[in-house]
């Protein structure tokens, strides 16, 4: 772990208002970033975001949390997140997942967005595993180089590349099957 | 398969650089047939843009972070009892309020007190009590009633003279060199005087100090009032909020309740910084939020603890009913959707009134009763388990006033109310408290006898 992650920790620790509100101000921008492109929805990308930082907070507190990197803690919790919140939402044990998620039609922000370009990618997206859509909201929406994003998710960078150009060929073909 | 990845990621930077698909596709020809997909994906994944996020949405999950953080923090982890608290403790809190309500002895034999003298804390204490379950326009009067009262008993002092430490709040009047005019009352300042704020004629002030025997105060410190603003969250735009029409400042570092949004009434504390801004100590949610408004979950779903509320139970006559806000004998009572009404009360009728003590004053009513022709409608005192139940060779002559000093170990630390050893203490702003007793350690307690037996802590010392 970095020395100033490090820092950020020991300071989170004391509970302090001022240590607490610094790490919010570095964090809370780049996990509502990320949050916001996989979910589109700003109140959820949100409320996600902060119940990541509230998470962090928790498990420092009770003596747990990150041991390798602040930031890929905090952006994996994310993730996980999005998934719970993906299935609570989509809750339907007769139907696949993917199937599911598909089947509701542009939300009102991708309507706000003003393209229904936008809503077929996004659409796309969300028939990725989550491995895929993790790496690409990593890099393309978050703008991660590949080593950061490689030492986010505790892969070496070869394996970055290589999930990423899976990625984007998988999204390549469920773009077609949006639009057509 | 390395080669094209490795392709792919020079394009990626190229694309990002601003190049053009096909001239990246043309450095690698033997290659583009196979990246062609990707670059297009990659190219449609760039297009979702994604914008900061909003101020208002960082400054709510800043405060929900900080929110959390202050009930994590061992203080607040140890305010809280480990059960909730005896039944006896709730009704000996009740008893006192009833007594203060109803103008009962004690008040009477305290009313005459002087700062120094035994019963004074008492007499604050009541005063305190009143406050804090007056509607907002009531304080007001209190407030002003009880301010006119210090300045009566800083008068006797100077006719006594007798150097006593008071304090009291009044209007700058006059500040000629090193003497003041606060309110009707002569200020001494010295070197030594700690001023806080920039405090210019006509600014309200509270000044802290002692009584001279030659009819004047001399000044320790003198400081910008602070006060309550109770009202609806109007608007929050980061730092900068709106509530009831008042502009108030809110820095980041300011604790703020969980579920505060626009709509929500809250109560603020606020102080005047030196350009005359108001400026945020704290914004407690106050009453149930409005209809609009919802409520926000803890992170793990689950119900967000309550804290500490004190129970409290009264009779009186409804004067005002406004929406959700009921006036009872010049108690504020809101009324939420678990409020019962039972008897269809009107104004003018006698009720009865169950509910929780309100942190910023008031009671949130679980019910509400009207009281039958053949019932009185006065305030009673609650059944109270005096703590003359337990053993304490202090507590064997019960003389109203009688000062009582004990050791015991803290069991419970709640607003207002602490038990230690079995006996419930009641804590006012007037409470010297030393060396930060924690639940579990052994104390000592200096407190005076009220009527009713509950004892009113002076004195409250960490045993060494």
């Amino acid at each position: 772990m970095r020395q100033e992650e490090r820092g950020e920790l020991d300071s989170l620790r004391a509970l302090d208002p001022q240590a607490v509100s610094a790490v919010h101000a570095r964090y809370f921008p780049e996990l509502f970033r990320y949050a916001r492109y996989r979910l589109g929805d700003p109140t959820t990308a949100e409320d996600i975001a902060s119940e990541a930082l509230v998470r962090l907070l928790e498990a420092v507190a009770a003596g747990r949390g990150p041991t390798s990197s602040l930031r890929g803690w905090l952006l994996g919790t994310t993730s996980n997140l999005i998934i719970d919140s993906i299935r609570r939402r989509y809750a339907r044990p007769e139907e696949r997942l993917s199937e599911s998620m598909t089947a509701d039609g542009p939300t009102p922000h991708d309507r706000a967005e003003g393209s229904e370009e936008i809503y077929a990618v996004r659409a796309a997206m969300r028939r990725l595993t989550m491995d895929q859509q993790h790496v690409l909201a990593l890099r393309f929406g978050s703008g991660y180089s590949l080593e950061e994003t490689a030492a986010i998710l505790k892969k070496r960078p070869n394996a970055i590349k290589a999930l990423q150009f899976r990625a984007l060929a998988a999204l390549r073909r469920a773009m077609e099957g949006e639009v057509g | 398969m390395s080669r094209i990845h490795d392709a792919l990621e020079s394009c990626l930077a190229d694309l990002r650089g601003g190049a053009d698909l096909e001239a990246c596709l043309g450095m690698v020809p033997d290659l583009a047939e196979q990246l062609r997909p990707a670059l297009e994906a990659a190219l449609a994944a760039m297009a979702l843009s994604v914008e900061e996020p909003p101020a208002a949405a960082a400054n709510r999950s800043r405060s929900l972070l900080l929110a959390r953080a202050r009930s994590l923090s061992p203080q607040a982890r140890q305010r809280r009892p480990p059960i909730h608290l005896p039944r006896f403790a709730m009704a000996g809190l009740a008893a006192v309020l009833a007594v203060f309500l109803g103008g009962g002895g004690l008040l009477v034999a305290s009313a005459a007190a002087l700062p120094g003298d035994p019963l004074y804390g008492l007499k604050r204490t009541a005063e305190d009590v009143r406050l804090r379950l007056a509607s907002s326009s009531a304080r007001a009067e209190l407030e002003r009633q009880f301010n006119d009262r210090r300045t009566g008993e800083i008068q006797a002092l100077f006719s006594l003279g007798r150097v006593t430490p008071v304090s009291f709040e009044g209007i700058v009047a006059s500040q000629a060199d090193n003497l003041w005019l606060v309110g009707s009352l002569p200020v001494h300042l010295s070197p030594e005087t700690q001023l806080e704020g920039f405090i210019t004629l006509g600014r309200t002030v509270e000044v802290s100090g002692l009584t001279q025997a030659g009819g004047e105060i001399h000044a320790l410190a003198i400081w910008l009032r602070g006060f309550e603003l109770t009202g609806i969250v109007e608007e929050i735009d980061e730092t900068d909020w709106i509530i009831e029409g008042v502009d108030v400042v809110v820095p980041g570092n300011t604790p703020v309740d969980p579920g505060v949004v626009p709509g929500a009434r809250v109560v603020a504390q606020l102080r005047v910084d030196d350009e005359g801004d108001y400026i945020a100590r704290s914004i407690t949610l106050l009453g149930p939020l409005p209809p609009t408004a919802t409520p926000v979950p803890t992170p793990d779903g689950t119900e967000e603890p309550e804290d500490e509320q004190e129970e409290t139970e009264f009779e009186g006559q409804v004067e005002s009913i406004t929406g959700s806000v009921w006036v009872v004998s010049g108690v504020q009572v809101m009324i939420s959707g678990q409020t019962r009404i039972e008897g269809d009360p009107a104004i003018g009728d006698a009720v009865r009134v169950e509910g929780v003590l309100q942190p910023g004053g008031g009671v949130l009513a679980d019910r509400i009763r009207r009281l039958g022709e053949d019932e009185t409608p006065e305030p009673e005192p609650t059944e109270v388990a005096s703590p003359s139940t337990t053993e304490s060779p202090d507590q064997e002559d019960q003389e109203e006033g009688e000062r009582v000093d004990f050791e015991g170990d803290v069991e419970s630390i709640s607003a207002g109310l602490w038990v230690v050893d079995g006996q419930a203490v009641i804590v006012t702003g007037q409470t010297e408290i030393q060396g930060g007793p924690e639940v579990g350690e052994r104390v000592r307690v200096r407190a005076i006898r009220a009527a009713d037996g509950n004892l009113v802590a002076e004195r409250i010392e960490a045993h060494d």
